[in-house]
């Protein structure tokens, strides 16, 4: 029965390759039993989720900008190689 | 009657160098090679401006070069990072293997199943995503912001399946912690 119990960290670890289909029938299992009785990598389970779908995002919500300088220094390479075709 | 797609370099730096800089920042955390990705993906535009067809629409055509762009920055930085197992990961186990208290989960009292709305997450996330190694954020961005495939990913940085497997672990684990410390209010 022992070695049907999963610790927390290779629960935790088994939640990233489930994503993506990667464990075998026994592991999810064990993932399954080990998330109905753990309350802790149950929320380790649904914190990481929200964060990765979360994260997809971010670049909507980032304020990064070029300096005008290296905006037009670009334009003007553009220009120059439009030009010299 | 069909709109004929067609491109519109002249347009490219004035419409398209901020959103593809942005795009590119966030991932690579390089302002220096950002800055040189969005250029190189206008010259590589410019290039290959015949192949273009007019399925995706301008922007989208650019906004798959630039991605591109970013996989092979991965992998050049990639190919010069030692790939070696550190046991780091102690500090949020114990010696049998369950979480320690100090590093345990907490309940944030957010619904998880809803988008994020503020976008103090997001610079919290990208403060704590500066703090993982070099390789585990190449990892993430790629599975978690490109939504690349493990098998890819592996391939491209050339990293064993379990040594990938055990990065993405550590990352989410640096990740939830740090934004437990500096996103959520834990009253």
């Amino acid at each position: 029965m022992k070695h049907l119990i999963l610790s927390c960290k290779k629960a935790t670890y088994y939640i990233s390759l489930r994503e993506e289909g990667k464990l075998s029938v026994t592991q999810r299992l064990q993932l399954r039993a080990h998330l109905a009785l753990c309350s802790l990598c149950k929320l380790f389970q649904q914190q990481t989720a929200f964060i990765t779908k979360n994260a997809i995002h971010t670049h909507i919500n980032s304020n990064a900008l070029l300096s005008q300088e290296k905006k037009d220094e670009m334009g003007k390479l553009v220009k120059d190689i439009i030009a010299g075709e | 009657m069909n709109t004929i797609k067609v491109l519109n370099p002249d347009g490219w730096v004035t419409n398209y160098a901020d959103l593809l800089y942005a795009y590119t920042v966030i991932r690579i955390n390089d302002t220096v090679a950002a800055e040189d990705i969005v250029q190189e993906t206008f010259l590589s535009a410019w290039k290959a401006r015949e192949t273009f067809h007019g399925e995706a629409s301008e922007k989208n055509w650019l906004y798959a070069i630039c991605k591109n762009k970013i996989i092979d920055h991965f992998r050049k930085r990639s190919s010069g990072i030692a790939k070696v197992v550190v046991r780091e990961e102690q500090q949020y186990f114990n010696d049998s293997d369950h979480w320690t208290t100090e590093k345990q989960p907490n309940n944030w009292s957010v619904d998880y199943t809803q988008p994020v709305e503020t976008k103090e997450f997001y610079s919290v996330l990208e403060r704590c995503k500066q703090k993982l190694n070099d390789i585990q954020q190449a990892v993430f961005v790629m599975k978690y912001l490109e939504d690349i495939d493990s098998d890819k990913i592996c391939k491209v940085l050339e990293l064993t399946p379990s040594y990938y497997w055990v990065l993405i672990h550590r990352a989410k684990l640096h990740l939830r912690n740090c934004l437990e410390k500096n996103w959520v209010n834990l009253s």
